[in-house]
């Protein structure tokens, strides 16, 4: 019985062909995980390709500038995700304009930034992902498969993942669990997300760009716009789209603010693939549903994950941290409940900097202080339930582990850590949750 | 139509179908309106528990928003204009360090 993608598919049939007498593929030297499969064609863009220059020196496949054809169209607005090219001519009747301080200048709709990137995503997979790989960070904790002698279990383990725990994540899902937010679910059937294979796509990961909702390159400076109705102000930038207006509330040089969408986009990339592309290891994800996923080591270790969205933690001086999405694993060293879940089974599964995790490196253990009842309880229930628990506590304890009169000290202050603060308000706006410090 | 959930960390404690007015009230009437329809009484003890606990964590999950919020927030409030489902997750706290 087919129960996943080609990989899954192709240790069912090793099992069949042990069972039969004959060798297993890894038991055959010199062949890749991927043999056989040759690579995708990728969709065909709809739009303007975004074959551009590549992010100068970085060698990242696209860049900001081709995701807004700024090397077209020069002038550009985006407002609430929407492109807006601003061109130098006047407007024709019925065509759509903007009045940019006190210039009527013709538009052109570019689409949704989104959606940009998710065709460049599409258009681009294997060569992000082969970016992504030489551009992660080194591990210093140890990777998933550093430090971790192979269980004895081995081939029990393997059952227990294809024929348990698979089917029981599946049917997890389809009982109405929707993928967090941000997160592409992958089709277990389009198998890992390397590039590589039919079906198989890069997903785009869920980044805004510096600059908030509303922004504009015009000219030689980039303007972070706020929507205002007041009487014009002179020297200010001003964009005039219909019954909508927007004026300049800050400005950058092009260039500067340019780069810092680049970096962001880059880092957003690493953080959204590294999990899964890992210094040149590629490890395979034999099921992933958006919410939790299965993965296999290039030296045969199954782990089980789940995804974090992004969060926002409220520190001691009542400032909100900004925390990007992790993704927290347990290695599945045996059958046995009691060995599998203790104290230092959750890891964070990709480098990831956090007060709760000493080193910050692939593989490092949470730091998740529990009564022994807990873990007793814990190792009582089927082993797949006892994952799934352990995980959602691994969630719970990076999200909201920080708090006023918790007695434990974590290992880096979370100003340390974090990836920025960020208001009240925009977290609301991002669909970021807020976990509090003080909570009385 | 809002299809209404109640969680325990992972584990489904209730769920059903209720109108925009059913949604009246504070986050806390909501939890114990979906109690009293039913599930496992142990279950709901936790729940209530956690609930009384200021440590705890609930998170509403409505459509692509998550957000934490306290028993005595007003819940209608706390959704965006034509939810069609509503996910309440109650947790215990969960220490870290």
């Amino acid at each position: 019985m087919a129960l996943g993608g080609p990989t899954v598919r192709r240790l069912h049939r090793e099992r069949q062909a042990r069972a039969a007498g004959a060798p297993g593929l890894r038991e055959r030297q010199g062949e890749s995980a991927s043999a056989g499969a040759a690579p995708a064609p990728y969709a065909v863009a709809r739009e303007p390709s975004t074959r551009a220059t590549r992010s100068a020196g970085s060698g990242f496949p696209f860049n900001v500038a081709s995701l807004l054809a700024t090397d077209r169209f020069g002038n550009v607005a985006v407002l609430d995700d929407e492109i807006l090219h601003l061109t130098w001519r006047e407007p024709r009747q019925g065509e759509d304009w903007a009045e940019v301080s006190n210039q009527r200048l013709a538009i052109q709709n570019g689409g949704s930034l989104r959606r940009r990137l998710e065709q460049a995503c599409e258009e681009h997979g294997e060569a992000v992902v082969e970016w992504v790989r030489r551009h992660s960070p080194k591990s210093s904790g140890g990777g998933l498969d550093a430090g971790r002698d192979m269980p004895d279990t081995a081939r029990e383990v393997e059952t227990f993942v294809l024929d348990e725990l698979i089917p029981a994540l599946r049917e997890a899902a389809s009982g109405g669990e929707a993928p967090p937010r941000g997160l592409q679910a992958v089709d277990p059937a389009a198998g890992p997300p390397t590039g590589k294979g039919p079906g198989s796509r890069t997903p785009a990961p869920d980044v805004e760009l510096d600059g908030g909702k509303w922004w504009a390159y015009f000219g030689e400076c980039w303007f972070q716009l706020v929507p205002y109705f007041g009487r014009r102000t002179p020297g200010r930038f001003r964009l005039q789209l219909g019954e909508r207006a927007y004026v300049e509330r800050s400005r950058l040089k092009r260039s500067c603010m340019m780069e810092r969408q680049e970096r962001r986009l880059q880092r957003a990339m690493v953080e959204a693939l590294g999990p899964s592309v890992d210094r040149g290891e590629e490890v395979s994800r034999l099921y992933d549903d958006g919410e939790h996923a299965v993965l296999l080591t290039p030296q045969g270790r199954y782990w089980m994950c789940r995804r974090v969205p992004p969060y926002a933690v409220e520190g001691p001086n009542r400032r909100i941290y900004r925390f990007d999405g992790a993704e927290v694993g347990i290695w599945i060293s045996s059958v046995d409940p009691a060995r599998v879940l203790h104290e230092a089974s959750a890891c964070i599964v990709h480098p990831y900097a956090h007060m709760f995790v000493l080193g910050g490196g692939a593989g490092a253990p949470i730091c998740m202080p529990r009564p022994q009842d807990y873990y007793r309880r814990l190792q009582r229930l089927p082993l797949a339930e006892g994952l799934r628990r352990h995980l959602e506590s691994a969630r719970m304890t990076l999200c909201a582990g920080l708090f006023h009169n918790n007695l434990s000290s974590p290992y880096m202050p979370v100003d340390a850590v974090a990836r920025g603060t960020i208001r009240a308000s925009e977290a609301r706006q991002l669909g970021i949750p807020i976990y509090r410090y003080y909570r009385n | 139509m809002v299809q209404t959930a109640l969680r325990f960390g992972i584990q489904k404690a209730a769920g059903t179908a209720m109108s925009p007015k059913e949604l009246a009230g504070t986050v806390g009437q909501h939890i114990e309106r979906l109690l009293e329809t039913g599930g496992d009484p142990q279950l709901a003890g936790q729940i209530r528990a956690a609930v009384n606990d200021p440590q705890a964590i609930i998170e509403i999950r409505s459509g692509k928003q998550v957000q934490t919020v306290t028993p005595g927030m007003p819940l209608r409030e706390l959704l965006p204009p034509k939810t069609a489902e509503v996910e309440i997750t109650v947790s215990r706290p969960h220490v870290g360090g």
